[in-house]
């Protein structure tokens, strides 16, 4: 029964849509890490008669080494392809993987040659391909195996990487599809790129299409070779851990994995059916944020009314079976026909200190073939904050980082008074360091003061390994722990000569210097040090017993340009409280009531 | 003698009336490019010995697995003729007399018996045991300190001086760290041979000679275990359990501790300026030897061992040693497959290369092997990790734990 409604409702579909086969386009063999060979991969995938389309992708630094009849092993892979491949029945795919670990793999189809990783980095490869015109497809994106350098965006590369693995694995699960690959999926759209969800088993056994049920449907109304690269470029695919779930995600505009121009409204169409299991959840991503589809049951169909105010937009679907299977679909994408786009703006800083200049950043991407003047403005509710001409050459993608002032929180970029991007400010009022280099690591012990000074609006900064004297001079605060004398590294303690000095420099210069006193009398020579730091900053302080005490009179000594709060060691770790004279020192010199 | 004869005897009659060779079953723990590399030797072998002797090499899993299966084998008393086992994993069958003295065919075996002092001496002492010679060695490899030279020269550092002692190295990785919040000066993780040269090197010890009292809970162990966890909790070194070849290669980490098999890997991958020196000291110059060795099973028949040791001179003879380290990165085990043109010439090239024998040659030493050793190691492990994850943990605390239990697993063994 469930066979013959999908039959119908895929007759009915293939009418509109075209077909869904089924297709696995990252699988290994013994020519690199796996097993078997090219012609029991292909042969074996297609007797499974689980998937319509199969690709061996052996690893670029395997296939160096010829086969031992001195043929080479691409070649080798390349005539298999064409032996097994039947137009209308199998398709087998030649191809293989570049793995250059911590930059991020890539699977390149079709190719006569390849390019080793021994001899290239990514943006070599990346050239190749373009060179090539190949076909390619980002693998497993995440922390493991690397994520593109972030995907830095290339739109000349766009046009031949089409696909990415949202889902990759061969294990027994059919939990291929991982949040990670999910959410750098998201990244390289964001980043400007135009790839399409795939799912693979990534086989190293011999299994090849079998391991699980994930694999990559290919919506496409005939079963040729040609179809097959055309819905890879255009991205006419979905990524699925179910075997027969059916999806179509579409609009009046285009379908999915295409761009529709100058589309400020649209519709969006989603229907899905797989008899017998229905959705648990489904959502509609896109860079607009992730919005809850309210769907039930096996099958369905859902409009979404989607305003595209920005000019580049994309969407994708994601859906989950109650039985945990995962479907991601590709997205479409509504754009902007002038080319000109801007893309991931942030701040330098995660966050900005209010009423202090602060840096932004952004890409400009010209894809069109025409070199381009992007007049840039950058606009919140009190006025303009930048206005900038910037040339950017045909399809190139250009980061540029400026320097700007303003105190809103919600700002809009446009281009040619386009609206680009929106970007939220996260402003604090200050930033202070917390020094953890000179045997001093109290982040936990000094929690009580870094609240209090969190509670002020600020952020606590812990200088990790080095304190150096561009940390400290971007501070509005440094605390300075005195050390830990029990440490078992007395020779970590000391603040050096440079230290002293810029530490001092900080202090003329209008900065904030909070001194925790030591916990324990420091017996160690590097007291001197901190003694000569108290010296330097000749406010007639002298540091006594060890550390842990004081003499002079710290209030006349902030009449000064910059401040200095010197805390008992039980005060700054909040066994007893601050003296409302500190608390209100601190207040007025960081100017917050 | 007379025992000799009666072998070769036995072997001829075998092989000229019955014309079946004898079977040698060798089982070992690799893949990849090692397996490939074993089984061409194989190859070798059986084609110059055809109708004599035929050896099987088959793949029982990793050294973990091939242990396993080894012990349960031994119970059911269908042991192969040779294995290839992991150091630190070998003292149930020492314990239980499975494995060959060496010596045996050597007294008988002159022309062997004069290269003999062409292994590594480290390597055969590291073969030795109360029973004799029971080992020789397959795939062995010192652990390497491996240097990002960019991240140096960026923090302002010598890249031509690395640190030689972990306070050094402490040193060094602060000032890297000032380079960046996703940068480190120093990534390790829970490798348990390197577990046992931290702990050497700052002057403590795992346990006694004899393999019957731990010795791990010590002030030197204590401050080995606090040093590096100190170094997590500052965030200067980054520890992991796993993505440590991701991490290596993102040109994120300044100093790592890895086998010099890993050398060649690094190489190919690395998009940075790659240097390496020997592994850091504190109180002692001291570094395990890592790695494998093939032993061989004294309860098959006589002439199947005849025959096993026809092929271990063949394994370890020095053109399938300099072939066999040529293919795979790991040490020769024999001086003169390291004085071949083939292996001299790589040191040459990259004088990194040669690092490993320098340290092979000054301090290295074998792992802890005694019986309840697996045991205990994976219990090392574990409490390790848990004071590296969290690094607020007490390590002197863990580590006394620790004592306790190990030394009831090795008053429980003997």
């Amino acid at each position: 029964m469930k066979r013959i409604t999908i039959a119908i409702f895929l007759v009915i579909t293939v009418a509109i849509f075209g077909q869904i086969f089924f297709g696995n386009i990252h699988a290994h063999t013994s020519y690199s890490d796996g097993r078997g060979t090219p012609e029991q991969a292909f042969k074996y995938a297609r007797d499974s008669g689980v998937v319509d389309i199969q690709a061996i992708t052996d690893h670029c630094h395997d296939l160096v080494y010829p086969l031992p009849d001195g043929s080479m092993k691409l070649n080798v892979i390349r005539q298999m392809a064409q032996k097994y491949t039947v137009e209308g029945e199998f398709i087998a795919i030649s191809g293989y993987e570049w793995t250059l670990t911590s930059r991020g793999h890539i699977t390149i189809y079709n190719t006569v040659d390849f390019l080793d990783r021994g001899r290239s980095d990514l943006f070599d490869i990346y050239a190749w391909i373009v060179e090539q015109k190949a076909t390619a497809q980002f693998c497993h994106p995440g922390k493991t195996y690397g994520d593109f350098f972030d995907f830095v965006y290339f739109p000349e590369v766009d046009l031949y990487i089409n696909t990415i693995e949202v889902g990759n694995g061969a294990g027994k699960s059919n939990n291929v599809i991982k949040p990670e690959y999910v959410e750098r999926y998201q990244r390289a759209l964001n980043r400007g790129w135009h790839v399409g969800a795939s799912a693979n088993q990534d086989n190293h056994d011999e299994n090849w299409a079998t391991a699980n049920d994930a694999r990559t449907a290919f919506v496409i109304d005939e079963l040729t070779t040609e179809k097959v690269y055309q819905a890879l470029a255009t991205r006419s695919i979905y990524a699925t851990e179910d075997r027969d779930a059916f999806i179509s995600f579409s609009c009046e505009e285009a379908k999915m994995g295409e761009i529709a121009y100058d589309v400020p409204n649209a519709r969006l169409r989603i229907e899905y059916s797989d008899p017998g299991e229905p959705v648990a959840s489904a959502y509609l991503y896109s860079n607009h944020g992730v919005r809850r589809l309210d769907v039930s049951g096996d099958s369905w169909t859902t409009e979404v009314e989607v305003d595209n105010s920005l000019s580049y937009n994309w969407y994708f679907v994601k859906i989950d079976q109650i039985d945990g299977n995962e479907i991601v679909s590709s997205p479409i994408w509504f754009q902007s026909s002038s080319g000109h786009y801007l893309l991931n703006a942030r701040t330098i800083r995660p966050r900005v200190v209010f009423k202090r200049e602060f840096e932004i950043a952004f890409d400009l991407i010209n894809s069109s073939r025409d070199d381009g003047i992007f007049s840039v403005t950058l606009s919140s509710q009190s006025g303009i904050a930048l206005q900038k001409e910037y040339s950017v050459p045909a399809m190139t993608c250009v980061d540029f980082t400026e320097s700007v002032y303003c105190e809103d929180s919600s700002l809009a970029f446009y281009v040619n008074d386009e609206l680009a991007f929106n970007i939220s400010v996260d402003f604090v009022n200050f930033v202070a360091n917390l020094d953890t280099t000179h045997e001093n690591y109290y982040v936990s012990e000094l929690r009580s003061l870094t609240d209090f000074l969190k509670e002020l609006g600020g952020e606590i900064n812990p200088l990790i390994g080095e304190m150096t004297e561009s940390a400290v001079r971007n501070g509005d605060v440094l605390i300075l722990p005195l050390p830990d004398n029990d440490t078992f590294m007395k020779d970590f303690m000391a603040i050096s000569e440079k230290q002293i000095s810029f530490v001092a420099d900080y202090v003329q210069n209008g900065g904030l210097l909070i001194i925790v006193l030591a916990r324990k009398p420091i017996t160690h020579r590097a007291i001197g040090s901190y003694e000569a730091l108290f010296e330097r900053l000749s406010r007639e302080l002298f540091l006594i017993d060890g550390g842990t005490a004081f003499e002079g009179n710290r209030e006349a000594s902030t009449e000064e340009s910059g401040g200095i709060i010197i805390l008992d060691w039980d005060v700054a770790t909040g066994k007893e409280s601050m003296k409302p004279v500190d608390i209100d020192y601190i207040r007025t010199f960081l100017k917050v009531r | 003698m007379r025992k000799t004869l009666l072998v070769l005897l036995v072997l001829a009659f075998v092989a000229l009336v019955f014309a079946a060779p004898v079977k040698v079953t060798m089982w070992y723990a690799q893949t990849g490019i090692y397996s490939q590399s074993l089984l061409d030797i194989v190859a070798d072998f059986n084609k110059l010995n055809e109708g004599k002797i035929e050896v099987e090499a088959v793949y029982t899993g990793n050294y973990q697995d091939t242990m396993q299966k080894l012990l349960a084998a031994l119970v059911a008393g269908d042991v192969p003729t040779l294995a290839q086992i992991e150091q630190s994993r070998i003292g149930q069958f020492v314990d239980g007399g499975a494995f060959q003295d060496l010596n045996v065919f050597i007294k008988n075996d002159p022309e062997f018996a004069a290269t003999l002092d062409d292994f590594w001496p480290r390597f055969i002492a590291a073969n030795t045991y109360d029973q004799g010679l029971l080992g020789l060695p397959l795939n062995c490899s010192t652990p390497l300190l491996y240097v990002n030279r960019d991240l140096f020269r960026q923090a302002g550092l010598d890249p031509d001086s690395p640190p030689k002692t972990w306070t050094e190295l402490y040193a060094v990785a602060k000032q890297i760290k000032a380079l960046g919040d996703d940068i480190f000066g120093y990534r390790f993780g829970i490798d348990d041979w390197l577990l046992e040269a931290y702990i050497w090197q700052f002057g403590g010890q795992i346990i006694s000679e004899d393999g019957k009292k731990m010795l791990i809970y010590s002030p030197e162990t204590v401050n080995a275990w606090n040093f590096f966890q100190k170094g997590v909790r500052e965030g200067i070194f980054i520890f992991g359990t796993t993505g440590g070849n991701e991490l290596d290669l993102s040109g994120r980490i300044a100093l790592v501790v890895r086998s010099t098999g890993s050398l060649g890997y690094l190489k190919q991958n690395a998009k940075f300026d790659l240097g390496a020196t020997i592994m850091p000291m504190q109180e002692k110059q001291v570094v395990p030897i890592g790695g494998a060795n093939v032993f061989m099973f004294s309860s098959r028949p006589a002439a199947e061992k005849q025959a096993a040791w026809e092929f271990l001179k063949f394994l370890t003879a020095t053109d399938n040693a300099m072939k066999w380290s040529l293919a795979t990165g790991y040490m020769t085990s024999r001086i003169s497959a390291f004085e071949t043109p083939e292996i001299q010439k790589i040191m040459t090239d990259d004088p990194r290369f040669a690092l490993t024998y320098q340290q092979l040659k000054d301090s290295a030493v074998r792992r802890p092997w005694y019986g309840p050793y697996p045991e205990v190691h994976a219990m090392i492990t574990s409490a390790w990790e848990s004071v590296m994850s969290n690094p607020n943990r007490d390590v002197d605390a863990v580590l006394r734990q620790l004592q306790r239990d190990a030394q009831r697993v090795l008053d429980d063994y003997y």
